[in-house]
Parts: structure tokens; sequence; C-alpha cells
């Protein structure tokens, strides 16, 4: 059996091998790692060959594969699965990742499975489960290999015990652009890594009317040493952030999630369920969110906002002089 | 133009705090919405129609009323029991089916996501076997001359890309307040513009052409252990002292 792992992006790979180790071990599996020349600097792949613990990194070699597209990438996979026939292809969560396996398994007539939270392979059958609707249950399915699925978190302390032969094969393919052409790119700066790493977050809804409120919620987060965010409605609607909260965005797990004005629709919900302790402050007690807070504050927001933000700098400056 | 839009509908039973939950079995996913909103906005715009897609069972045909009174020049279920329960590939080769079946499209639009399953595959496999170009995670588009220019966002970065048609889109909730574009329930009833109904036979399909290949076995509501405690309060100076020992007790 052959497990093969694909990433648009070098950490997320790296992660993607570890993960996948932890199945290959169990079920006696190879692992093969894919790689895309040009796509991937010549000094990553030279890192990525003395490091990985795979059994086989094929380096997927066409001009056409320097930029992401995901028409050039899928049919580049077409050519290694001819020879290798791998048993279940694993990818990142990212969208890149996710439209390429869709494609592959278009091409290949294999079913995909996007966002998968677990896998676990029993007698060639394959167990995967995932977030359904919203994320606010959870469904298990049951499959056959070969299959194709991205993983949504290939966080593991697992260590492997075997060394994998890491052997290394160039593999020159076809592949062809898709008609899409990209006029104009505009980079953006989501805050993944400080959200995903926070103790604290403070993050607002579409109950806040103004972006001039968040000077209140800044001020507050000065103190707690807390990251702010959004919803998705206030990121691409209002473009108040470059980012936002929930299972389309960025899923966290802090010790104390404040939420603040937040209606709490399922898939912003489902992406804040690892915190510890949920804080919801809202106006209206109808919203979502109060049936997932450990605290409800059910207030109106203009008249706490700015007498929290100023008891918060208080105790702060008192803080600070006595230290 | 001339656009089709593929609309999945949704089991209420899954979604709390839904609006006239009592009255309906199904709603429509909220990204179809999005792209039938904005195919109707292209329309009125650049002329031409919008025709609606469905496959779904009998029980869904209010979401497809709801198309109509939206402003969906026509509308099609797509149903069989051979359908019932099928993987993405196969409800993609049944989707592709009735493209075939109807006259040339400039724009065929999926919504990105459906809200219950959270897959995300058709746009971009019915593209893919019929040789069209694709464009997904689309929050903003517009025609010029016999393209389709699209603005695209993905993690880290916003794209404008363009395509000549015919061309699959497939959208993002962000492309239009969906949400302010709903139908009162008296509305929907009184649609009287014909449904059209297509089956397998219909469409050419015969049952070993379709599989099943993934098996949901089991569905469960994630527990949550949850205080749920009110803060009861006097005045706001009592909220924030209350609000400040949750930080202190929390966040350490």
């Amino acid at each position: 059996m052959i497990i093969a792992c694909i990433s648009d992006n070098i950490e997320e790979l790296i992660k993607l091998v570890k993960k996948s180790s932890e199945i290959a071990d169990q079920i006696g599996a190879e692992i093969h790692t894919i790689l895309f020349k040009y796509y991937y600097k010549e000094d990553e792949i030279e890192i990525l060959k003395s490091s990985l613990n795979t059994d086989r990194i094929i380096l997927l070699s066409n001009i056409l594969l320097m930029k992401y597209d995901s028409e050039a990438f899928s049919l580049a996979l077409m050519d290694y699965y001819k020879k290798y026939k791998p048993d279940l292809f694993v990818f990142n969560s990212s969208l890149a990742s996710k439209e390429m396996a869709v494609k592959l398994s278009s091409k290949l007539n294999i079913p995909a499975m996007l966002d998968v939270k677990e896998l676990k392979i029993l007698d060639k059958k394959l167990i995967v489960k995932r977030d359904f609707a919203g994320g606010v249950y959870e469904a298990t399915y049951e499959t056959d290999i070969p299959f194709i699925l991205t993983l949504l978190d290939s966080e593991t302390s697992y260590i492997s015990k075997l060394d994998r032969k890491r052997e290394f094969e160039e593999m020159v393919v076809n592949t062809n652009v898709s008609r899409v052409l990209i006029r104009q790119t505009k980079k953006l700066n989501p805050r993944i890594n400080e959200l995903k790493n926070a103790k604290v977050i403070i993050s607002v809804g579409e109950a806040l009317k103004d972006k001039n409120d968040l000077k209140y919620i800044f001020e507050i987060a000065n103190f707690l040493k807390a990251e702010v965010s959004c919803t998705r409605f206030l990121s691409t609607r209002k473009k108040w952030f470059d980012e936002w909260i929930g299972v389309s965005g960025i899923r966290v797990s802090p010790k104390l999630y404040v939420g603040i004005g937040i209606s709490g629709e399922p898939f912003h919900i489902a992406g804040i369920l690892k915190s510890e302790k949920i804080l919801a402050i809202v106006t209206d007690p109808e919203s979502n969110i109060v049936n997932y807070a450990d605290y409800i504050a059910i207030c109106d927001l203009y008249k706490i906002l700015p007498v929290l933000a100023k008891k918060v700098k208080k105790k702060y400056e008192k803080f600070l002089t006595e230290s | 133009m001339r656009i089709a839009v593929f609309i999945k509908p949704v089991q209420t039973s899954y979604f709390d705090n839904l609006r006239n939950k009592e009255k309906y079995e199904f709603f429509m996913n909220y990204p179809d919405k999005c792209a039938l909103v904005e195919a109707i906005k292209l329309v009125r715009y650049y002329g031409g129609e919008v025709n609606v897609f469905s496959i779904a069972n009998e029980k869904a045909i209010d979401v497809l009323k709801e198309a109509l009174a939206l402003g969906a020049n026509s509308a099609v279920l797509i149903s069989d029991p051979i359908f019932e329960d099928l993987d993405t590939l196969s409800k993609a080769k049944v989707a592709i089916a009735a493209i075939r079946k109807s006259k040339a499209y400039d724009v065929i639009m999926f919504g990105d996501v459906s809200v219950d399953s959270m897959n995300g595959q058709m746009g971009i496999i019915v593209a893919d076997k019929l040789g069209l170009p694709h464009i997904s995670n689309v929050v903003r588009l517009w025609n010029e001359d016999s393209k389709i220019v699209c603005e695209k966002r993905v993690e880290d970065k916003i794209l404008i890309c363009e395509a000549r048609v015919p061309v699959v889109v497939v959208v993002t909730i962000d492309l239009n307040p969906f949400e302010l574009y709903n139908i009162a329930y008296e509305e929907i009833e009184k649609v009287n513009k014909p449904i059209l109904k297509w089956d397998a036979k219909f469409l050419g399909i015969k049952p070993e052409e379709l599989s099943k290949k993934i098996k949901i076995s089991s569905i469960n509501k994630i527990e949550q252990q949850r205080e749920r405690k009110i803060i009861y309060f006097n005045d706001y100076n009592e909220l924030s002292e209350k609000i400040l020992e949750i930080f202190e007790k929390s966040a350490k």
C-alpha cells in the first residue's frame, strides 16, 4: 500500500508526512512525498530530501509547475499515479490543495473528501471523520481505497520508529495550464499563527457598527495581551481584518475566547469550539453563540465597551505602577 | 448571457435558529443562494436568462419555487430514486447530463460549499469533466466582452482572474448580502411558474453508471460541556467588574 503526500507549502508538507507515517506505520504502508520542481525552491527540496522520513521523494518536473495552477498540478499528478498507483492521496487543506485534490479526483474518477479531521484504515476500508452542518455535528464516513483526501489538521506528536528508505526520483511529467488568466494579485496579511497560538482572543461581530468602535476592543486586548479578530462578515464584506475566525477561516483554541456582538453562525461557532472558555457579550439573547458560551453577558455593547475599556486601562496602569 | 445555477436544498433539521423552520423541511444552501442572486443581477444588467437546477427529491420543490420567486427564469428538479445518496463524482455526472440536455450556457454557477455536508467539489468536477475553465472562491464578478472577470479570495491574497465563456464559477457567501433576499413564505407558495422534472431516463443515465462509494455511518452532535452562566448585573460598572473577573480567572 502507498500513501502519497502532497502540499502547496513546505511547512504543511513536513507535518503531513509525519501525520501520514502514523497511519502508514500501523498498516505497513509506504509513504511517497510528491514535490513540484520550480514551485518548491531548490534549497527547500534539498532540506526535504535530507530531513523527511519517507520512502520515496518524487520530484515532478515541468516548467509549467513554476506557479500554482490546479489544472497543471493535477495533470502532473496523473503521470505519477500511472506509474505508482498509490492507494491514498493525502493533501493539506489549503484552498489551493483542495482544488488540486478535487481536480485529481475528477480526472482519476477516485472519490475525494475534503477537510478530514480523523482517518483510520481497517481491512482496506477507510473510516473518515469530518465536520458536518457547520461543525456543530461530526459525521463518520466509510469508503474504500483508492481514495483522495485533504487533511484538516496534521499536527501530531507521533514520532515514527521506522527509518524509511528516502529514495529520490525526478519524474518529467506532461501537464498543461488552465485557461484562467490572473490579472492582478493583492497580498493580504492574515495573522494565522498569531491567532492559532493565542491564549486570549477577542473577536468582534456584526453588532459592532463602526470600525472606530474597535478602539475599545484594542484597549481591552492590550491589557489582556489578547489577539483581536472578527467574523467572516466583518473581514470579507467590511474589510476590517485580513482574516476571520471560523471553519472557513481560522480555527482557534485559546484559553479564553471573548465574542463581542457575534450572532454565532454555525461556521463561526465550529471554529471556536476548542476554546477552553467562551465569554459571549451580546445584545441579542437569541444569538446562537449564547448556546455555546460558558459566560453570557446580555447588554448594550455601546454602554459596556467604554466602561470596560476604562476599567481595564485603570487596572493596567495600576499594575504597571505597582510593578 | 445564459446562466445555469445549481442549487442544493439543505435539510433544516441540523440547523437551529432558522427563519420559518417549522414551515420548511429544506432551505436553499446559502452559497448557492449567493450564486443565484448574483446570476439574477447579471442578467438584469447584461440581459439573458437564469436557469436553476437542483438534484433533489420532490420534497425539496419549495426551494425551487423560492428560486423562481427570486427571479430565476426557469427551474428544473432533477429527481429519480437512483440519484439518492450518490457520491459527488456521480452527482456531477447527473449535473453534466442536465447541462447537456439544455441549450449552451455562458456561465455555470455553484456555491463553494454545502452547509450541511461541508463539501465543495461539484463545480470543479463539472468544469473538469466538461473541459471548461473554472474560477473558484469568487467574491465579486462581472462581464467584460466575452470574458467573465472575478475577484477571488484565497488564504493570503486576493486575485483578479479572467476566463472566456463558457466558464464555471464557484462563488462564496461573500459575493453579496444573500441574507437580504428572503422571500416570504406566502410569496413562495404563490409561485405558479412550472417546474420541470427530469429523471434518469430523460437524462439517459443508467443505474450502473452511478456509484455510492462513500457511506455515512453516523452523524452526531458534538456535545459541549459549557456552563452557560448568565452574568446578572445592576449597572455597567458592576458588569465590567464581573467581566474583568472572568478575564483574570480564565486567561491565566
